[in-house]
C-alpha cells in the first residue's frame, strides 16, 4: 500500500534527474515555458504539447515549466494583446493572413487571436534566454541536487534501482 | 504467416491506429452531443435533450435519436420531439472550425408534446396568455341591441313608441299640464274671493257710522266695481280654458290617427353598427382561432434565433479575434437544408406533416440570407405555413403566411347563451393569415371563412316563439361568413379589429323579424295604445272637472257677495255694473268628430 503512494514520488524523482542531460533539461524548460504562455484550447497549444512529448527533452521539466508559466502568462495578457494586435493588424499581411485562414485546420490554431499570437511571440522571444539560463542553472546545481537526492531519504524512497541510475559526477 | 510480419514495426503503429479509431468511436459522440446540445440550446433558448448519438465518419454523418427540444414559451411542453435526426456535415467545414450541414433529415417529428420536467434554461416568467380577449364596448352595444329586439321586444317597442308615437306623449302631457293650469286659475279666484270678503268687512264697519266713514264707503264702492270687472275677466278666461281643453283633446285624436298610419308602415328600430353585432357574436370564436394561429407562429419562430444579433462570444475568452481584411466571414453553424417528417395536432385532429427548413444558422447577419420555413400538413384538414425569418439586420423582419382548412366542424354557438346566441350549422372553416412581424410587433390580417348550412336561434329567450321562427327563416340562407381580423400591436397581446359579413346578415335578419313581429302584433298594439290614450284623456278630464267644479263654486260665491256689496253701496257712487258668467260652463266630454274612442 505504501508503495502505491510512493509511486508518483518515484516517478517525479526519476523524471527530474534520470536520463537527461542539462541541455535536455533546459530545452524542456524553455519548451514548457512556450506551452504554458500560449492559451490552451487551440491547435497551437496542441502542437507545442506534441513537440514537448515528441522531442528528446525533459518532459517533467517541461510540464512543470508549462504549469508555472501558465500562471505567469495570465499577468502578461494585456501586453500580449497589444503585441498580437500590432502583428495581426499589419496591413501588408492582411491578405496573407486571410489566405492562410482559408486553409483547412488553420482556423483551429487560434492564430487570429491577439493573446495567442502575442503570448507566442513573447514566448519565442524568451525561449533562448530561458534556455541559456536554465542550462547554466542545471549545469551548476544538477550534480549537487542529484547527490543530495542520492544520499537522503527521497532517493531511498525512489528505490535502489533508481538511485543506481543517478549520473553522479558524470 | 505470422512469423513473416515485422511486429516490432507493425505492432506499435497498429496500436496507435486502433487507439485513434477507438478514441474517435467512443470519444467523438459525447463531444458531438455536447456541442450539438449547447448550440441548439443557444439558438432556441430552451433545453435540448438527445438520446443516442452516432458519428459515421466515412460519410461525415451525425445520427441522433430521441431528440426533444423544449418550448421556450411553455417550459412544460416540447417545441418538438423527433425519433431520428440525420445531419450530413460538409467535411471541409469542420477543418475550418465551422459546422455546415449540407442536408439534414428530421423524422418522426411531433409538435407540442408534454414534458414532465421544465425545459426552461433559467427562471423566467411564463406568459401563458397568448391572446387577451379583445374587450369591446361595441360588442356590449351589439349584445344589448340584439337582446333588446329578440328577448325584450315588448319593452323595447314600448320605449320606441314613446319616442315615435306622439299621441301618447300628448295625452300624458295633458294629464300633467291641465291640473296645473286649473290650479293657477283657482288661485286667482281665491284671491278675488278674499278681496271681496275684505271689502264686505269694510262696508259693514262703515255702515255703523256712514258719515264718519264716508271715504271708506266710496273706496269700497270703487273696489266693488273693480271686483266686478275682475270677475268678468275670470269668467272669460274660464271660457277660454274650456275651449283650449277641447282643442287639446282634438289634437291628441289627430295625433293618434297619424300614429296609426305609422304603425301600419312599421316601427323604426334603433340604429346600431353592424360591427357591434359582429363583435358580440364572434369575439370568443375568433379569439380562440387567433390564439391557435399565434401559437403556431411562436412555435415556428422559436426554431430560429430570436434576434438579429448573433450569438455572443463567451465572456471568459482571452484577447480578441481579428477579422482579416479580405477574409470572407462564414457562419460557424449552418444548416443549409433540413427536411421534416412527422405529425402535428391542429383543429382537433392529427395531421401528417412534411416540411423544410432552409438556411438555419446561429449567425444570420454573417450568412446574409433569411431562414425559410415551409410546413405542409395533410389529414382531413390541410395546413400550409410559409415563413421567412430575416434576421440579417438589426431589425428582424418575419413574414408568415398560414393557410388552414379544417375538418368538418360541428354546430357551434355564436354569442353568449345567457344573453342571446345563434347556432352556426355544421360546415368547414378556412383560415388564411398573412402577418409581418418586426421584433415583437405584429401587423397583418387573418381571414376566417366559415362555411355553414345556416344560422339558427339557439336560445329559448326570444320574446315569442313566432319571433324565433322569423329569425330562423331570415338566417336559414346564410351559407358563408367571412371575417377579417386586423392585427396590430404586440404578438403576445395584439389589438384586434374585426370586420365580418355576419353583422350585416344578423342585423338585417333581426330588423326584418322584429318588423314582422310588430306587424303581427299591430292590432293588439293598436288596441293597447288606444286604451292607454283613452285612459290618459279620461284622467285629464277627471282632474279638469274636479278643478272646474271648485272654480265654479267659488265664482258663484263671489257673485253672491258682489250682489250684496252692490246693494250696500247704492248711492255711494256710480252703480256698479254687475256682469255675471256667460252661462253654463259645462265641458264637452267627447271630441266633436267621429272618434276612434267611441265604442
Amino acid at each position: 500500500m505504501l508503495a502505491g503512494f510512493l509511486q508518483p514520488v518515484r516517478l517525479v524523482v526519476s523524471v527530474l534527474i534520470a536520463h537527461d542531460s542539462p541541455r535536455q533539461l533546459a530545452a524542456g524548460i524553455s519548451l514548457g515555458m512556450l506551452l504554458g504562455m500560449v492559451p490552451k484550447g487551440n491547435l497551437t497549444a496542441v502542437v507545442l504539447a506534441g513537440a514537448l512529448f515528441s522531442l528528446r527533452v525533459n518532459r517533467g521539466a517541461g510540464l512543470a515549466s508549462a504549469i508555472a508559466f501558465s500562471w505567469l502568462g495570465m499577468f502578461l495578457d494585456p501586453l500580449a494583446h497589444r503585441v498580437g494586435w500590432q502583428i495581426l493588424s499589419l496591413q501588408p499581411l492582411q491578405h496573407l493572413f486571410a489566405a492562410c485562414f482559408e486553409l483547412p485546420l488553420v482556423p483551429w490554431s487560434g492564430l487570429n487571436n491577439t493573446v495567442v499570437v502575442g503570448q507566442l511571440v513573447l514566448g519565442l522571444y524568451a525561449v533562448y534566454p530561458v534556455y541559456r539560463l536554465s542550462l547554466q542553472l542545471s549545469q551548476r546545481w544538477r550534480d549537487e541536487v542529484a547527490e543530495w537526492l542520492a544520499t537522503h531519504r527521497p532517493a531511498a524512497l525512489a528505490g535502489a534501482d533508481d538511485a543506481s541510475r543517478l549520473e553522479l559526477g558524470e | 504467416m505470422m512469423g513473416r510480419i515485422r511486429w516490432n514495426y507493425v505492432g506499435p503503429r497498429l496500436t496507435v491506429i486502433l487507439l485513434v479509431a477507438a478514441t474517435l468511436h467512443y470519444g467523438l459522440p459525447p463531444l458531438v452531443r455536447r456541442s450539438f446540445t449547447s448550440t441548439v440550446q443557444a439558438v432556441i433558448g430552451a433545453k435540448v435533450e438527445v438520446g443516442e448519438v452516432q458519428c459515421l465518419l466515412p460519410d461525415t454523418r451525425i445520427v441522433a435519436r430521441n431528440l426533444a427540444v423544449a418550448d421556450p414559451q411553455e417550459p412544460l411542453a416540447n417545441l418538438l420531439t423527433a425519433d431520428l435526426l440525420v445531419l450530413e456535415v460538409e467535411p471541409g467545414s469542420l477543418a475550418r472550425k465551422r459546422m455546415v450541414v449540407r442536408r439534414g433529415l428530421l423524422r418522426g417529428v411531433r409538435f407540442g408534446t408534454s414534458r414532465t420536467r421544465s425545459g426552461a434554461l433559467e427562471e423566467q416568467e411564463t406568459d401563458t396568455s397568448l391572446v387577451s380577449r379583445f374587450a369591446s364596448t361595441a360588442a356590449e352595444r351589439g349584445k344589448e341591441w340584439i337582446c333588446g329586439y329578440c328577448v325584450d321586444l315588448g319593452a323595447t317597442l314600448e320605449k320606441d313608441l314613446r319616442h315615435e308615437f306622439q299621441s301618447i306623449g300628448l295625452a300624458e302631457e295633458m294629464v300633467a299640464r291641465w291640473p296645473q293650469a286649473y290650479q293657477r286659475y283657482y288661485s286667482r279666484v281665491q284671491d278675488l274671493l278674499m278681496r271681496g270678503r275684505a271689502t264686505d268687512a269694510t262696508i259693514r264697519e262703515a255702515r255703523t257710522n256712514p258719515l264718519r266713514h264716508l271715504a271708506e264707503l266710496r273706496e269700497a264702492a270703487q273696489e266693488v266695481d273693480q271686483l266686478n270687472r275682475d270677475l268678468g275677466e275670470l269668467l272669460e278666461e274660464l271660457d277660454q280654458l274650456q275651449r283650449k281643453f277641447a282643442s287639446d283633446r282634438e289634437a291628441v285624436w289627430n295625433a293618434w290617427q297619424a300614429d296609426r298610419q305609422r304603425l301600419e308602415e312599421g316601427v323604426a328600430l334603433d340604429e346600431v353598427d353592424a360591427q357591434a353585432v359582429s363583435d358580440y357574436l364572434l369575439q370568443e370564436e375568433v379569439a380562440g382561432r387567433v390564439g391557435t394561429v399565434v401559437r403556431w407562429i411562436q412555435r415556428v419562430r422559436s426554431m430560429v434565433p430570436s434576434s438579429g444579433d448573433d450569438l455572443r462570444e463567451p465572456a471568459q475568452k482571452r484577447g480578441a479575434d481579428v477579422l482579416f481584411a479580405g477574409l470572407r466571414r462564414r457562419p460557424d453553424f449552418l444548416i443549409r437544408s433540413l427536411e421534416l417528417h412527422g405529425t402535428a395536432r391542429a383543429g382537433g385532429e392529427t395531421l401528417d406533416v412534411t416540411g423544410s427548413l432552409i438556411g438555419l444558422t446561429t449567425q444570420p447577419s454573417i450568412y446574409g440570407r433569411p431562414t425559410i420555413v415551409k410546413i405542409a400538413g395533410r389529414g382531413t384538414g390541410t395546413l400550409d405555413i410559409d415563413a421567412s425569418f430575416d434576421r440579417t439586420t438589426d431589425e428582424p423582419v418575419d413574414h408568415l403566411v398560414v393557410r388552414y382548412s379544417g375538418p368538418a366542424r360541428p354546430p357551434t354557438d355564436l354569442g353568449r347563451p345567457e344573453a342571446f346566441s345563434f347556432a352556426l350549422g355544421e360546415g368547414r372553416d378556412e383560415l388564411e393569415a398573412d402577418l409581418t412581424l418586426r421584433e415583437s410587433a405584429v401587423e397583418g390580417s387573418i381571414l376566417v371563412t366559415m362555411h355553414t348550412r345556416g344560422l339558427q336561434v339557439s336560445t329559448k329567450r326570444t320574446a315569442t316563439p313566432r319571433l324565433a321562427d322569423f329569425l330562423n327563416d331570415s338566417l336559414a340562407d346564410v351559407r358563408r361568413i367571412e371575417t377579417k381580423l386586423h392585427l396590430t400591436g404586440s404578438l403576445h397581446e395584439p389589438t384586434l379589429r374585426l370586420e365580418s359579413t355576419l353583422g350585416k346578415q344578423v342585423l338585417a335578419a333581426v330588423q326584418s323579424s322584429a318588423q314582422r313581429e310588430v306587424a303581427a302584433r299591430r292590432q293588439a298594439l293598436e288596441d293597447t295604445l288606444e286604451e292607454r290614450i283613452q285612459a290618459k284623456l279620461d284622467e285629464a278630464e277627471r282632474l279638469a272637472d274636479n278643478h272646474r267644479r271648485e272654480v265654479e263654486q267659488r265664482l258663484s260665491e263671489q257673485q253672491t257677495t258682489l250682489i250684496r256689496l252692490a246693494a250696500d253701496t247704492v248711492g255711494m257712487g256710480d252703480r256698479p255694473t254687475l256682469r255675471l258668467g256667460s252661462g253654463d260652463a259645462g265641458f264637452p266630454r267627447r271630441p266633436p268628430h267621429d272618434s276612434t274612442f267611441q265604442r
